[in-house]
This record gives C-alpha cells, sequence and structure tokens, in this order.
C-alpha cells in the first residue's frame, strides 16, 4: 500500500465512514433525546427546544462530509508539526494525512450509544500512534507524543475531566472505593 | 528542505486547502459567537492560558474589523489562520504552474526545530502574560 501519495481514496473512505458514524450517532441522540423529553421538568424541556436541536443536527449532517474532510486537513497539519517538532518526519505531510483519514475508522464507535464518543477517542489515539510510528517509522512514544501533546494542551484536559467523572460516578454508584 | 515542481498527487491536497481556506471565514462567526460560551478547561484547571488562548478574541476582533488587535490576543494563531486562507486560495494556482513545493519528508535540522520551538514557546508566553 503506498503511504506518501494518492490521498483522494483514503478522504472519500474517512468522510463516508466519519459520515455513516454521525448520522447514526445523531440518530441516537435525536432518539434519546425523544425519550427523555416527556420526564423532564417543563422549563428544562422549554431550554432543550427538541425541534430546534433537532433541526441543527440535521443542518450539521449535510455538511458534515465538509467538516470532516476541513478537520482531518488541519489536524494532520497540527500532527505534522507535532512530528516536525520533534524529529520524527521521515516522510511528507501525505503520509501524516493518510493515517488519519484511515483513523477516522474509530469514528464508527460513535454508532455505539452513550460511550460511544469516549470509545471513539481513545480508538483513534491507538489507531494514530501505531500508524505513525509505522509509516514515519519512528517510535510508538514519539508517535504518542505527537498525536496526545496537542491534545493535552488545548483540549485533553476536557476529556481526562470527563473520564475522571463518570469513573466517579461508575464508582460512587457501585459503592467503591472513597468516591462518595 | 528538498524542493521539488508540484504534481499531479498534489492537486487534492491544494483543493482541499483551497476548500478549507473559503470555509475559514464562514466558520469565523461560529467561533467568535458559539466558541465564547465554553471555558478555556487548561486555564481553568492550571490558572494558565493555554496556546489557543485568545483565538476566540482574536475572531471577535477580526469580524470588528481590528486586524491588529487580533493580532495582539495570538500572534501566532493569526499569522497561521492567515497563511492558512492566502495559501489555500493561491495553491491550486502554484499547483498548475507546478510551482516547488517542499518535501517535509527528512527530519530538520535541530536548530530549525529549536527556533520553531523557541517561536511557539515565546507565542505562548506573550500570550500568558496578556491574560494575567
Amino acid at each position: 500500500m503506498p503511504v506518501t501519495s494518492e490521498i483522494m481514496r483514503p478522504l472519500i473512505y474517512a468522510v463516508l465512514v466519519g459520515g455513516a458514524a454521525a448520522a447514526v450517532a445523531a440518530f441516537w441522540e435525536i432518539a434519546f433525546r425523544g425519550m427523555m423529553m416527556p420526564f423532564l421538568p417543563g422549563e428544562w424541556r422549554e431550554e432543550m427546544g427538541f425541534a430546534g436541536e433537532t433541526i441543527q443536527q440535521i443542518i450539521f449532517l449535510f455538511f458534515a462530509p465538509l467538516i470532516i474532510a476541513i478537520a482531518l486537513f488541519i489536524s494532520s497539519a497540527v500532527i505534522h508539526l507535532m512530528l516536525i517538532l520533534l524529529g520524527g518526519t521521515n516522510r511528507g505531510y501525505m503520509a501524516t494525512m493518510r493515517v488519519n483519514c484511515y483513523g477516522e475508522t474509530s469514528s464508527l464507535a460513535q454508532m455505539v450509544p452513550f460511550a460511544g464518543y469516549f470509545f471513539a477517542v481513545v480508538w483513534w489515539v491507538v489507531l494514530m500512534i501505531i500508524g505513525l510510528a509505522q509509516v514515519h517509522r519512528i517510535s510508538h512514544g514519539k508517535a504518542a507524543v505527537a498525536v496526545l501533546l496537542p491534545t493535552v494542551l488545548c483540549c485533553g484536559l476536557c476529556i481526562g475531566l470527563i473520564v475522571l467523572l463518570i469513573s466517579a460516578g461508575v464508582f460512587a454508584s457501585l459503592g467503591l472505593g472513597g468516591l462518595r | 528542505v528538498t524542493w521539488r515542481p508540484a504534481a499531479s498527487e498534489h492537486r487534492p491536497l491544494a483543493f482541499l486547502w483551497s476548500l478549507t481556506a473559503l470555509a475559514t471565514p464562514a466558520l469565523l462567526p461560529w467561533i467568535a459567537g458559539a466558541a465564547s460560551h465554553v471555558p478555556c478547561l487548561f486555564r481553568s484547571l492550571t490558572g494558565l492560558s493555554c496556546p489557543t488562548c485568545g483565538g476566540t478574541r482574536a475572531a471577535q476582533a477580526l469580524l470588528a474589523g481590528r486586524p491588529l488587535e487580533a493580532f495582539l490576543h495570538n500572534p501566532a494563531l493569526v499569522l497561521a489562520g492567515g497563511l492558512l486562507v492566502a495559501g489555500g486560495l493561491l495553491a491550486p494556482i502554484w499547483v498548475r504552474l507546478r510551482g516547488p513545493v517542499p518535501d517535509l519528508g527528512q527530519p530538520l535540522p535541530l536548530a530549525v526545530r529549536g527556533l520553531a520551538l523557541a517561536i511557539l514557546a515565546a507565542n505562548w508566553g506573550w500570550v500568558i502574560l496578556r491574560s494575567s
């Protein structure tokens, strides 16, 4: 398989996979919101505005292929910049972009209701580390730094916090540990 | 860094860059509006601004027609945004003319990487100082 040229096929693959995953994730969100709505207090229901949110989600789905392509282009640039700074670019930007496109496979995990986003993020990180290490012929540690550092500096703490809160909630509900 | 004439394999990338450049001005109002309601968690937890802090304020300043103020909020981010838009508009023409493109397939010299890192660190320092 080529690793440096021909970006079109990986990009089409990423857009198709990412678009399908986004559609299923949106379906779950709309369905669960609809199911929850009768049990919510009146003011919450007004604030959530079911119809407005649903329309927003449908508009987002319409633009999803474009958003996915742009997000892949920019995130690949950020990761490649990190690889340049770490001295880990044994192949060009196209190679990083291809890894990122195939890493979009992880978005399929979004099809799992509730915890899908969390699984998708973890899977994406794993795929990216393995892919970048193989393609650029660098260590897994260097690939991990290139993938995780931008995330940690900008929004990784957010993910970490969410994971912490979910774990704390699960442990507390099970009555384990001192997290009550 | 070695340079070589642009080839047909660069066309999809140039098109994608161009698409991103055209979408960026459309995304500015969203960044300035919706994103301003999302607090920076790095800052909330550490008390320090993150390297991309000031991006929302820069977008708001750009929309209000104050580019200098936008630049001062986060110089590297605004410059990168400017390069993204300008480069994206030129990329398809450049590839069609078979202009030289850099081959970033080898590790850059340590001095160049050190300089790039120093510039990014200085920018982060500026953002922290400005917001404190």
